[in-house]
C-alpha cells in the first residue's frame, strides 16, 4: 500500500460510447453515450454511492472501470496502478483485488455450474489454495453469507433471488478483494430481503475493511449505506458530496428531485415533492448544454422572472416551455461549492 | 487480509419459496431437469425406446439376425416374405411356428413358382446355432442366433434378394452404416461448427467476417450436386470402411456451416450475458471463459440441432446409395439395398425388396420425434438460462 | 432499399466466384478426365482423343483451365486469339495481314455472332478451322506445348520471322458462354435448356399443388385445434416429413405402375409421344407428372401446413381479432377478413426458399424416377466428368439459391413492415 490517505480508486474523465452499427458492412452509424465524462474517487474503506435513474449509465461506469467493457477515453487509477494501461496478465492479477456483484441475480450465475464451483472458480483461476482448502473456504463463505454449507452441490436455479445474490457476494469475496463494485445488488429483490443483503454487505465491510462502489437508482438505499454520494444523470455526474451534505443541502435540481422521492421517516419534517417533466432523453442524442435542461424545474422557474432575452423556448411533452438560454448553450462542469470544497455540483444556475 | 470469521451470526435467510423446487438432499442438475421434462413427452419417449431397440439390434447384429449379411443361396433367390406357418399341410394347428423347405420352378413366362416340401416341418427355435456371423461392428464372432430354423430350411421373414440373402438380416446389418452415419457425421459437423462458431462469435472482428463468408459460401452451393461431385472424387479402390468415412466426411462438409452459424448466434448472445462477464471479472482467461462458460451454454441448443440433423445424414447416405453412390455391395446399407428395388419390374414381382425403406422411414421419424421432444425439454427457460 | 439491394448483389457476385472456385476445385480433385474413358476405347484413335484434350485445354494447369472457364462465362473479358493466347494479340507480318485490322478484331465487333467464332478460335487444332486460317497452321504445329504457354506471353512460334509483334489483348464485351459439353459435343446451353424446362415444369406444378392443398389444410387444422381432424393432419405431417421422397416415389411406382397400370413407370413422355396430337401430348405429360408431383407436394405439404396452422393460431389469439369478435362481427368474417390475411402474409417468404430449391431440390427424385430434368442430367454429367456441364448446373443451382435467399429477405420486408433494410 502506497499512501494510506490517497484514494483507493480514482476515475477521471471516463467515457464509454457504444457504437451503433448499421447495414451490411456494419458501418458505425452513431454512438450511445452511456458514460460521457465522469470523475470520482473512492477512499479506502469507504463506500461511494452512485445514484441515478435507470439508463443513466451507472452499470456501464462500474463495468468500464473494471475493464469488462472497453473504455472510449479516460483514466482509472487503482491503488496507484493505471488500470487502463495494464497488460492482460497484469489485469488478471488485479482482478483478484477488484470484484463485482451484479445487478441481476438470475443472469449472473452460470446455470450449468454448481454453487461450489461458482464460488471456487475465482480462487482456482488465481491459483489460490489447493483443492481441499478451496472447498473448505467455499463452504465457509456460504455460511458467512447466510446459506448452508451443504448448498455447494446445488445449482443456481434452486435458489431464490436473494439467495442467489448471496452466492454472488460469496463469489466476489472468495479472492479477498479490496474493492467491490456493487451494482444495484438489491434492486431486483423484495424490500424485506433488501435489508438483509445490505446488512450483510456492511458487516462484511466492517470486518474486512473493503471499499465499495455502491450503485443504486434511488437515494433511499444509499442513505443508510454510503459515505459519499455521486449523482449521475445521462452519463454525467451532476453532484457529488458526503452523504450528510447531499441529504442536508442538495444543490443540483436533479438531486433535489431524486431526494423528494425518498420517503422521510420523520413525519414532522416536510419535503416538497418535485415531479420531473418528461422522460430521460436518449443517450444517443443527449440534449445540448446541460443535459438536464429539458426536465429541469429550476431553469423553468428562473425563466419566469428573467429577462426575455436570457430565455429560450423548448418543447417538453410537446408543450412549449420557457427556460434559461444559458442552460441549452453551455455544458456545465463539476465545480466545488465555495463554502465546502468536498461538495461539487454541475448546475450552471447555481455556480 | 483477514480470514473470514466464522462465528458472526447472520439472520437465517427466510425467503419464501426457497429450495421449494428441489428435492432435499438431491441437487437437480440442468441435465436431470431436461430428462424429467423429456419423460413427459410421450411420443419422444416412444421414439427413444424404438431407437434404443434399433441400436441394440445393430450392436448385436450377428446375434439378432438369423443369418450373416452375406449368407447367400442362389436356390432361394427372391424367396417371398414370411414363410412361417402355424397350420400344417394336413390342416393341424401348431403352437410353435415352423417353416418348410421350399424351392422354385419357372412357369412358361419365366415367373418363379414356389413349392414347399411339406414332408418335414422345421420349427422356429430360440437361441439356435447357425452360420457364424459377427457383431459389435465385427469385433465379436457369434455362431448362436436369437432365433432361426435348422438348415436346410431357411427363415425368410422379410423375403430374400436376388442372391437368396435374407432381407431382414441385411437390414439389421445395414444399421451399422445407416444408424451410425448420422451420429458420426453430426459429431464431426458439430466439432467443426463449435470451433468455427465459437471463434466467430466470441472473437468477432475480421476473423468473424471471413468465417461468416465461408459459411455462407458452403450454404450457397447446391447440396445434392455437391454430394455427387464429392462422392465422385473418392477413388474406386476404397474398401467399404473407407467409403463409409468418405461419405460421412462429405455429408459433414455440406452441413457444418449451418451449425456453425447457429452456434455463433448463441455464442453472441451468451457472450454478453452477466455470468460470462462475472467469469471475466473473476479473472478467468479467455480460453477458460469460452470452454467452460460460453460453449457449454450452447450445448443444449447444439444437442437439439444435432438430433434434428441426424435424419438428414441418414437420408443423405440413403439417397446417395440409392443411385449407386455409397458403400457398395455386398456390405448392406439401407440405401444400397433399395437400389435393387429401383426398377418397376423388380418391385412389382418382389415388393419385399422395399422393406429397407421402411427401416429408413422409422428411424427418421423416431429421430424427428426425439428431436422435437428434446427441443421442448431443453428449453432454455427450464434449464435456468433465463428468469423463470 | 436500393443501396441495400446493390450491396447484396455485390456480395452475391463475390459469393458466386467463391462457389465456382469451390466447385471447380472439387471437381478437379478427381484424377483423370472425361477423355480417359475414350482413350481406352480401341475404336477411337489416340490422336483424335489428344486433339480433343488439347481443344478443351485439359492438358493445361488447373488454374488456367479455371480462368478460361471464367473468361468464357463473363460478359466482359479476354477473347482468345487465333494463337490461343488470351493476353497477347500477334501481328505477324508473315501472315500478310494489315497490322491495323487483324481479322479477329472484325469478328469481335459483332457481338451477337461472337460466341460462334470465339468457339472456333479456341479450336486451332481442328482441321476445319485451319482451312480458313492457313497462316496459323504453322504456328500451331507444336501442340500441346503451345497451350501451356497461353497465359504467359506466347512464344514466337517456330518458323515465324522474329519480327512478329505482340499487342496486349484488351478485355472487351462478349456474350457469356458456358462452354461446350464434352459428351454431347454441343454448347452447354443447348444441352441444358430442355432438362431445365422439364425441372421447372415439375417444380412449378408441385409448388402450386402444395400451396393449394397446404393452406386450406393448415387453416382447417387451426380452426379445429386439438380436435380429431387436427390430430390426424399433424400425424400425417409428421409422416410426410419423415418419409424420404425417393422411397415414397418407389412405393407409388410399385402401387400404381407395377401392381396396376394406372400410371407410367417414370420418365416424362411415352415412347409414342411423337405420334400423338396436341391434346394427347399434353395429357401424356400430365400423366407422367403425377407421381413426381405428388411426391414433391407431400414433401413440402407437411412443413407448409404446420406453419400455416401455427401462424393462424397466433393471429387468432391477437388483440385485433378479439376486438373484431367483440364488435360482434360474424365469425366467418372475422376469420376470413381479419385473421386470414395476417396469417398468410408472412408465408410469402417461403416462396423465396422454394425458388432456391427450384433446380437442385428434386435432383434425387428425378434420378430415381428417370425424370429427364436437371438432376438426371447432372448425375450423368458428374459420373462421366463432363466438366462444363457440371459447372453450368452447379452455378445455376448456386445462382438460384442466392436469388431465392434474396427474394425471401425482400418478401419478408414486404410482409413485415417492422423490418427495414436501409
Ligand atoms: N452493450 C451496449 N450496447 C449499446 N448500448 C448499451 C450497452 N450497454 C448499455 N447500453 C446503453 O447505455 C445506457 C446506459 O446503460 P446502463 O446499463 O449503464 O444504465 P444503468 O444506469 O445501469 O441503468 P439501470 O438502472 O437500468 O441498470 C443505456 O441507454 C443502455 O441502453
Ligand atoms: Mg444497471
Amino acid at each position: 500500500m502506497i499512501d494510506a490517505a490517497a484514494p483507493l480508486l480514482t476515475v477521471s474523465d471516463l467515457r464509454t460510447w457504444f457504437p451503433i452499427r448499421r447495414g451490411v458492412f456494419s458501418r458505425v452509424h452513431a454512438y450511445v453515450r452511456a458514460v460521457d465524462g465522469v470523475d470520482f474517487t473512492v477512499s479506502r474503506g469507504k463506500t461511494l454511492g452512485l445514484v441515478g435513474e435507470s439508463g443513466s449509465g451507472k452499470t456501464t461506469v462500474g463495468r468500464t472501470l473494471l475493464r469488462l467493457i472497453p473504455k472510449t477515453t479516460g483514466q482509472v487509477f487503482f491503488d496507484g496502478q493505471d488500470v487502463m494501461a495494464l497488460g492482460s496478465g497484469e489485469l488478471r492479477r488485479l482482478r483478484r483485488r477488484m470484484q463485482i456483484v451484479f445487478q441481476d441475480p438470475f443472469g449472473s450465475l452460470n446455470p450449468r455450474m454448481t454453487v461450489g464451483s461458482i464460488i471456487t472458480e475465482p480462487m482456482l483461476v488465481h491459483g489460490l489454495y489447493d483443492r481441499r482448502e478451496r472447498k473448505r473456504r467455499a463452504a465457509e463463505l456460504l455460511e458467512r453469507v447466510g446459506l448452508a454449507p451443504e448448498h455447494v452441490n446445488r445449482y443456481p436455479h434452486e435458489f431464490s433471488g436473494g439467495q442467489r445474490q448471496r452466492i454472488g457476494i460469496a463469489r466476489a469475496l472468495s479472492v479477498q478483494p479490496d474493492f467491490i463494485v456493487c451494482d444495484e445488488p438489491v434492486s431486483a429483490l423484495d424490500v424485506s430481503i433488501q435489508g438483509q443483503i445490505l446488512n450483510l454487505l456492511s458487516d462484511i465491510q466492517d470486518e474486512l475493511g473493503l471499499s465499495y462502489l455502491f450503485i443504486a437508482h434511488n437515494l433511499a438505499v444509499v442513505e443508510q449505506f454510503a459515505d459519499d454520494v455521486a449523482v449521475m444523470y445521462l452519463g454525467r455526474i451532476v453532484e457529488t458530496a458526503s452523504r450528510q451534505d447531499i441529504y442536508a443541502h442538495p444543490t443540483h435540481p436533479y438531486t433535489e428531485a431524486l431526494l423528494s422521492a425518498v420517503p422521510i421517516p420523520d413525519p414532522t419534517l416536510e419535503r416538497r415533492h418535485v415531479r420531473l417533466a418528461g422522460e430521460v432523453p436518449s443517450p444517443v442524442n443527449p440534449p445540448a448544454g446541460c443535459a438536464f435542461h429539458p426536465r429541469c424545474p429550476l431553469t423553468r422557474k428562473l425563466a419566469q422572472d428573467a429577462d426575455v432575452k436570457e430565455t429560450t423556448t423548448i418543447f417538453s411533452d410537446s408543450q412549449p416551455v420557457r427556460i434559461m438560454a444559458r442552460c441549452t448553450a453551455e455544458r456545465p462542469s463539476l465545480r466545488p461549492l465555495a463554502d465546502n470544497p468536498a461538495h461539487c455540483h454541475a448546475c450552471l444556475m447555481r455556480q | 487480509m483477514t480470514q473470514i470469521p466464522q462465528n458472526v451470526v447472520e439472520p437465517p435467510a427466510e425467503e419464501p419459496g426457497a429450495l421449494a423446487r428441489g428435492v432435499p438432499g438431491r441437487p437437480l442438475s440442468p441435465l436431470s431437469i431436461a430428462w424429467r421434462n423429456l419423460r413427459k413427452h410421450r411420443l419422444a419417449m416412444v421414439a427413444l425406446v424404438v431407437l434404443i431397440i434399433m441400436y441394440l439390434a445393430m450392436l448385436c447384429d450377428g446375434f439378432v439376425a438369423p443369418y450373416p449379411y452375406n449368407a447367400w443361396d442362389r436356390q432361394q433367390a427372391y424367396h417371398p416374405a414370411w414363410n412361417l406357418h402355424v397350420v400344417d399341410a394336413e390342416g393341424r394347428f401348431h403352437l410353435r411356428p415352423f417353416v418348410y423347405v421350399s424351392h422354385y420352378e419357372f412357369d412358361p413366362y419365366r415367373n418363379r413358382i414356389w413349392r414347399e416340401d411339406t414332408s418335414r416341418a422345421y420349427p422356429l427355435k430360440l437361441l439356435v446355432r447357425g452360420q457364424t456371423g459377427t457383431m459389435l461392428f465385427g469385433l465379436l464372432k457369434t455362431g448362436v442366433h436369437l432365433y432361426g430354423v435348422q438348415a436346410p430350411a431357411r427363415l425368410y421373414l422379410l423375403g430374400a434378394d436376388w442372391q437368396g440373402r435374407d432381407i431382414l438380416s441385411r437390414i439389421i446389418f445395414g444399421g451399422r452404416v445407416s444408424l451410425t452415419i448420422g451420429i458420426v457425421g453430426t459429431a464431426i459437423a458439430m466439432i467443426i461448427g463449435m470451433i468455427v462458431g465459437g471463434i466467430s462469435g466470441y472473437v468477432g472482428g475480421a476473423g468473424d467476417t471471413v468465417l461468416q463468408r465461408i459459411c455462407e459460401l458452403i450454404m450457397l452451393i447446391p447440396g445434392f450436386y455437391t454430394l455427387m461431385i464429392l462422392y465422385n472424387t473418392l477413388p474406386a479402390s476404397l474398401t467399404s470402411m473407407q467409403v463409409y468415412f468418405g461419405v460421412v466426411v462429405i455429408l459433414a462438409f455440406i452441413s457444418w456451416a449451418s451449425l456453425a452459424r447457429v452456434i455463433r448466434g448463441m455464442v453472441l448472445s451468451v457472450k454478453s450475458s452477466d455470468f460470462v462477464m462475472a467469469a471475466r471479472a473473476g479473472g478467468s482467461s479467455p480460453w477458460r471463459v469460452v470452454t467452460r462458460h460460453v460453449l457449454p451454454s450452447t450445448f443444449s441448443y447444439a444437442i437439439v440441432a444435432a438430433s434434428l440433423q441426424i435424419p438428414a445424414y441418414i437420408l443423405g447416405e440413403a439417397g446417395l446409395s440409392v443411385i449407386g453412390m455409397g458403400v457398395q455391395e455386398p456390405a448392406p446399407t439401407w440405401g444400397n439395398m433399395l437400389q435393387q428395388a429401383k426398377s418397376v419390374t423388380e418391385m412389382t414381382f418382389h415388393p419385399w425388396l422395399l422393406w429397407p425403406g421402411v427401416a429408413i422411414f422409422l428411424t427418421v421419424m423416431a429421430f424427428n420425434f426425439l428431436g422435437d421432444g428434446l427441443r421442448d425439454a431443453l428449453d432454455p427457460r427450464t434449464v435456468g438460462l433465463k428468469k423463470e | 432499399m436500393g443501396a441495400y439491394i446493390i450491396r447484396r448483389i455485390l456480395i452475391a457476385l463475390g459469393m458466386l466466384i467463391g462457389a465456382s472456385l469451390l466447385g471447380f476445385g472439387v471437381m478437379k480433385l478427381t484424377p483423370g478426365t472425361y477423355f480417359d474413358l475414350l482413350k481406352m476405347n480401341p475404336r477411337i484413335s489416340q490422336e483424335h482423343v489428344d486433339q480433343q484434350i488439347a481443344r478443351y485445354g485439359l492438358n493445361q494447369p488447373v488454374y488456367v483451365q479455371y480462368l478460361r472457364w471464367l473468361d468464357n462465362l463473363l460478359p466482359f473479358g479476354f477473347k482468345p486469339t487465333e494463337s490461343g493466347s488470351y493476353l497477347w494479340v500477334e501481328e505477324s507480318p508473315a501472315a500478310g495481314r494489315p497490322a491495323q485490322a487483324p481479322p479477329e478484331d472484325e469478328e469481335e465487333e459483332s457481338p451477337p455472332a461472337a460466341s460462334e467464332p470465339a468457339e472456333a478460335a479456341t479450336q486451332p487444332t481442328q482441321p476445319a478451322t485451319l482451312e480458313t486460317q492457313p497462316a496459323t497452321q504453322t504456328a500451331q504445329a507444336t501442340p500441346p506445348a503451345a497451350g501451356a504457354a497461353t497465359l504467359a506471353a506466347s512464344a514466337p512460334p517456330a518458323g515465324q520471322p522474329a519480327m512478329a509483334k505482340h499487342k496486349f489483348n484488351w478485355p472487351r464485351f462478349k456474350w457469356p458462354n458456358l462452354g461446350e459439353s464434352f459428351e454431347h459435343q454441343e454448347p452447354v446451353w443447348d444441352v441444358i435448356t430442355r432438362p431445365m424446362l422439364n425441372t421447372l415444369l415439375l417444380n412449378l406444378v408441385a409448388i402450386a399443388l402444395t400451396w393449394l392443398v397446404a393452406l386450406p389444410l393448415g387453416i382447417y387444422a387451426a380452426l379445429n385445434q386439438h380436435k380429431l381432424g387436427d390430430l390426424v393432419l399433424s400425424a400425417i405431417s409428421f409422416v410426410g416429413m419423415s418419409l424420404p421422397g425417393f422411397f415414397m416415389a418407389l412405393i407409388l411406382l410399385w402401387l400404381f405402375a407395377g401392381m396396376s397400370n394406372f400410371l407410367p413407370p417414370g420418365g416424362l413422355r411415352s415412347a409414342t409421344y411423337d405420334q400423338m396430337t396436341g391434346w394427347h401430348k399434353l395429357l401424356d405429360v400430365a400423366w407422367h407428372l403425377i407421381i413426381p408431383a405428388i411426391v414433391l407436394t407431400i414433401g413440402g405439404l407437411a412443413g407448409l401446413q404446420r406453419i400455416t396452422r401455427g401462424n393462424m393460431l397466433e393471429v387468432l389469439r391477437q388483440q385485433y381479432v378479439t376486438t373484431a369478435r367483440a364488435k360482434g362481427l360474424p365469425e366467418n368474417r372475422v376469420i376470413y377478413r381479419h385473421a386470414l390475411r395476417n396469417a398468410i402474409n408472412p408465408l410469402i417468404t417461403i416462396f423465396g426458399y422454394e425458388l432456391a430449391a427450384l433446380f437442385s431440390g428434386a435432383a434425387l427424385l428425378e434420378i430415381v424416377l428417370d425424370y429427364p430434368g436437371m438432376g438426371q442430367l447432372m448425375f450423368t454429367a458428374i459420373v462421366s466428368k463432363d466438366e462444363p456441364l457440371v459447372m453450368a448446373g452447379f452455378m445455376l443451382g448456386a445462382i438460384l439459391l442466392l436469388l431465392g435467399n434474396l427474394v425471401a429477405d425482400l418478401l419478408l420486408a414486404v410482409a413485415d413492415p417492422r423490418i427495414s433494410y436501409s
